[in-house]
């Protein structure tokens, strides 16, 4: 595990997987989970229904609805395919952006992570494919985890 | 599909108004950008300009101008001291509000704000003191996000303000009050940059 230094991801995971009946796609973007019950989900991008939860938060719900946890977590962006430990307390999925008012400088990230008691071990992944590691306190990420509870007072809709 | 719009409370109406590609200029006139600032004091105007500073772009409504008395206090367009605190300073009497946008409903956390050289977002404005104040989170004092003598600034861990956290929704706004002092003569150039994680 690297700290604040940038290292290249490993290769995607093979292009055609068959799951439950149906496949996840070949050119998927963005996060894919293999929940509790073996069954695997995947980030869709916006529909277009305006005001929709997020595919994560969307997850989060169904989570705790159904009664299923994460056992791993994937990521893919361009080429580079990350993955999380299995097992782990909770997981962790996010987007970072970052944009500056009188310069030029804008960045835009997408991580995931795991939770380990307090802290949250992320991945982060750039548009160049260039990949960031850091620990995250777990109580400013916690919104972002699959220990969210879907009636807490900050997410209550 | 997110996105970040900077804003200034000014031009027709006045309104919240998108900054666009113009630049935010500190200087020392509610009304005429191009007022130095004596070294040491804080800002009596805030304008848009399109350069540095270029042309006034405020229209017909200057940018607000909240400006830093002491950790605890504020003069807000050249009225009088008032404590800095979500009662006195109303959300359209902010300097500059940031909006972020996305089409589906979000969380967002871990948002800061911080002051930077323009180039490397770590590296503090050389010659700038700048503070910071979020509305919206109950805070009562200024925060210290660019000291270039005292070696602040920039996007790092204690140098920068933290911001609140934001419910399920698909527009949020981030208001600040933003006041600076320049250390030394000359025109001084700074960036501020916003960052927060969503999901």
């Amino acid at each position: 595990m690297q700290q604040d230094k940038h290292v290249r991801g490993q290769a995607f995971v093979p292009s055609h997987i068959a799951l439950n009946g149906s496949s996840v796609p070949h050119n998927l973007q963005g996060w894919m989970a293999q929940l509790s019950d073996k069954s695997f989900v995947w980030e869709m991008s916006y529909t277009g229904v305006h005001g929709e939860l997020s595919p994560w938060q969307k997850l989060i719900d169904d989570l705790h609805r159904r009664n299923l946890s994460i056992s791993t977590l994937w990521l893919r962006r361009g080429n580079i395919c990350l993955s999380t430990v299995s097992g782990a307390e909770g997981y962790f999925q996010a987007y970072m952006q970052q944009v500056s008012l009188n310069a030029a400088f804008a960045q835009d990230l997408q991580g995931i992570g795991s939770v380990h008691g307090s802290a949250v071990i992320v991945q982060w992944v750039n548009h160049l494919g260039d990949v960031y590691q850091s620990l995250e306190p777990l109580d400013s990420m916690i919104l972002h985890t699959t220990l969210r509870q879907p009636n807490d007072l900050l997410t209550k809709r | 599909m997110a996105t970040f719009t900077f804003k200034f409370y000014g031009s027709t109406g006045p309104a919240w108004t998108s900054i666009a590609s113009n630049k935010m200029i500190f200087c020392s006139s509610l009304t005429d950008l191009a007022t130095n600032i004596t070294v040491a004091a804080y800002n009596d105007g805030t304008h848009i300009g399109n350069g540095t500073p270029g042309t006034d772009q405020c229209g017909a409504n200057h940018a607000n101008n909240v400006k830093y008395l002491t950790n605890t206090t504020m003069s807000v367009n050249g009225g009088g001291s008032e404590n800095i605190n979500d009662t006195n300073l109303a959300v359209n009497e902010c300097t500059l509000q940031v909006n972020f946008a996305h089409g589906s409903s979000v969380v967002t956390s871990s948002g800061r704000l911080y002051c930077f050289d323009g180039t490397t977002v770590t590296t503090r404005a050389t010659n700038v003191d700048m503070k910071a104040f979020e509305r919206g989170v109950s805070a009562t004092s200024w925060t210290t996000i660019n000291d270039y003598s005292g070696g602040t600034g920039g996007d790092n861990s204690g140098q920068r303000l933290s911001l609140g956290d934001h419910t399920t929704a698909t527009s949020h706004d981030f208001n600040f009050a933003v006041s600076m002092s320049p250390e030394d003569v000359g025109a001084l150039n700074f960036a501020l940059g916003i960052a927060l994680v969503y999901s």
